[in-house]
């Protein structure tokens, strides 16, 4: 029983380390821009191309990395160039629209390119050797892949803590986040500063697309659209903006999200006789095991929860504005 | 040291400033005066940068900054602390004055946050306190102590003593005064007369974003013409 909610526990972490990954850079740039970059998605899924084209080249699997993490930063930077700086300072509708029509861009780009290139439309990731089967700690047993993703999850946004509160170059665009005019007149270059968070996030993306596309197994050129929207309520739960609040708000929904999975068909697992016939029944109606199959509606309910009673998410209780 | 001639400044089809012109010299203390919305903030803005002008020209030490950027005025020499403090509230007082120096080599801005601690001592026993929970007189000081960091050879204040406690008011005012005698040339804005009045050596008086009236501040101390201007006639 232990054993069963510590792999649970264990699979939420490993989700929440994706989500984090993506979450925190959506709320790095709509910190700076106020802009909700729906696009962010596609940039993940941009990177599983660039990994598989680079392993389908025969690349080893650090090159591959290498190519696919260096690519995906170089789309990141034109999407700011080209998409997002000519209406900085638009209206909020102009710039979601803006990165909706980004995002469809770039799916319908990979979709042509992937079709020159003689792919059909869902194609099977080369999963790298080294991600396959399992890892054995002590009784449990854990996909390799989940290991990856949790390890470079922590030691990433470790890194980046690291780089915000440590480096001038993260304490500009801390200061940029918190208060645009005050930063330009202290002579911080904003679009140097808004370059850096499409690198960060960009590049952070293109890890957790790496990472989404080993544990699917197969990749296509809609692939990012759950997890936009999840790393989207990970950086509600977080409060909008805040970089912490969002690698908070990655686990939590990680979390969240293994509960209707954990608690699914929990009366036949438990050992029988633990408990009396009756609570085993109450058990058996209120998680019948095709509760898994509600995950999704689980964490809408959560989000909508979120919005109701705190918006400014679960970190902050109120967030004082200052003139 | 600061030219401004003719300026005129537009937010969409609403004029602010109609051929401003108005003069800094070094080591002087320049006041602005003026009603709300006389365009006194929007002057400061388009020397700053922030807002660029229709027409007209702005020269600093002979170069011409009309339409240059924020950080290029910054790197330039001009540092200008901004109307209602805007510190950064989440970070320390350490983090808002490392980034005061943000332009400047790491030694330096080392160096210079020493300098601020004596300077302010109030801000000493608060360096890794987040900013956001300091008083409004010690926000203020922070402010201008971050617009120092960059070593400005001209400083731009915009209504340092907005909202503060008049004992506080008077702290501030003895701060410019003595950043005035070490020779630091100001640029200021405030609503406070009497004050303003007592530390410029020079006044403009701002009136619907024109410049009604301008002399020595000792001259204009006792000039009726002041009074009617914030009363709006």
């Amino acid at each position: 029983m232990a054993l069963y909610v510590l792999q649970q526990i264990v699979n939420g972490v490993s989700a929440g380390s994706l989500y984090a990954l993506m979450a925190v850079g959506l709320a790095m740039i709509f910190g700076i821009l106020r802009l909700i970059n729906f696009a962010h998605g596609d940039i993940m899924m941009v990177a599983a191309y660039f990994a598989t084209f680079a392993l389908f080249a025969g690349l080893p699997l650090p090159a591959a990395v290498l190519v696919m993490t260096v690519g995906t930063i170089l789309v990141g930077l034109a999407m700011e160039r080209i998409a997002y700086r000519p209406i900085r300072g638009a209206p909020d509708v102009a710039t979601l629209l803006t990165s909706f029509a980004v995002g469809q861009i770039l799916e319908n780009g990979v979709l042509l390119t992937s079709r020159l290139a003689g792919q059909p439309i869902q194609i099977a990731f080369p999963a790298p050797p080294g991600l396959d089967g399992v890892v054995a700690l002590g009784s449990l047993t854990v996909p390799r892949v989940n290991v990856a993703s949790f390890g470079s999850g922590i030691v990433l946004l470790v890194l980046l803590s690291l780089f915000v509160t440590r480096t001038r170059l993260g304490l500009s665009m801390q200061a940029a986040a918190d208060d645009l005019t005050a930063a330009q007149l202290m002579g911080i270059r904003v679009n140097r500063v808004v370059a850096t968070a499409f690198v960060i996030a960009s590049g952070l993306a293109a890890v957790a697309g790496f990472l989404y596309a080993s544990q699917a197994g197969q990749i296509n050129p809609y692939l990012g659209f759950t997890p936009v929207l999840k790393a989207f309520i990970a950086a509600v739960i977080g409060g909008f903006g805040s970089l912490t609040g969002a690698v908070a708000g990655g686990y939590a929904l990680g979390l969240l999200e293994v509960i209707p999975t954990a608690l699914a068909g929990i009366a036949d697992i438990l050992p029988p006789g633990s408990v009396s016939p009756a609570v085993h029944d109450l058990l058996a109606t209120l998680f019948p095991a095709g509760l898994a199959s509600y995950r999704d509606a689980f964490v809408f309910v959560f989000l909508i929860l979120m919005l109701l009673f705190r918006p400014n998410g679960i970190l902050r209780a109120t967030r004082e504005e200052t003139p | 040291m600061l030219e401004v001639r003719a300026l005129e400044v537009a937010y969409g089809s609403i004029r602010a400033l109609h051929g401003v012109s108005l003069d800094v010299g070094h080591g002087e203390l320049v006041a602005i005066l003026g009603s709300n919305g006389a365009g006194k903030s929007t002057t400061l803005r388009a020397i700053s940068g922030l807002v660029r002008p229709r027409a007209g020209s702005i020269r600093f030490l002979g170069r011409t900054i009309t339409r240059a950027a924020p950080e290029e005025i910054v790197a330039l020499g001009i540092s200008h602390c901004p109307e209602g403090r805007r510190i950064f509230g989440r970070l320390t007082v350490r983090q808002n004055l490392v980034l005061g120096g943000i332009q400047r080599p790491w030694p330096e801005v080392r160096r210079d946050i020493d300098r601020m601690e004596t300077l302010f001592p109030i801000l000493r026993e608060r360096l890794n306190q987040a900013a956001g929970t300091l008083s409004g007189g010690e926000q203020q000081m922070l402010a201008i102590a971050r617009a120092l960091m960059s070593r400005p050879r001209l400083l731009i204040l915009d209504e340092p003593s907005l909202g503060l406690a008049p004992l506080v008011v008077e702290q501030v005012f003895r701060t410019i005064a003595e950043l005035k005698g070490e020779g630091l040339t100001i640029l200021l804005v405030e609503q406070n007369v009497h004050h303003a009045l007592d530390v410029a050596d020079r006044v403009y008086v701002l009136e619907t974003g024109r410049v009604t009236l301008s002399g020595p501040a000792s001259e204009l101390r006792h000039d009726p013409r002041i009074e009617q201007s914030y009363l709006g006639r």
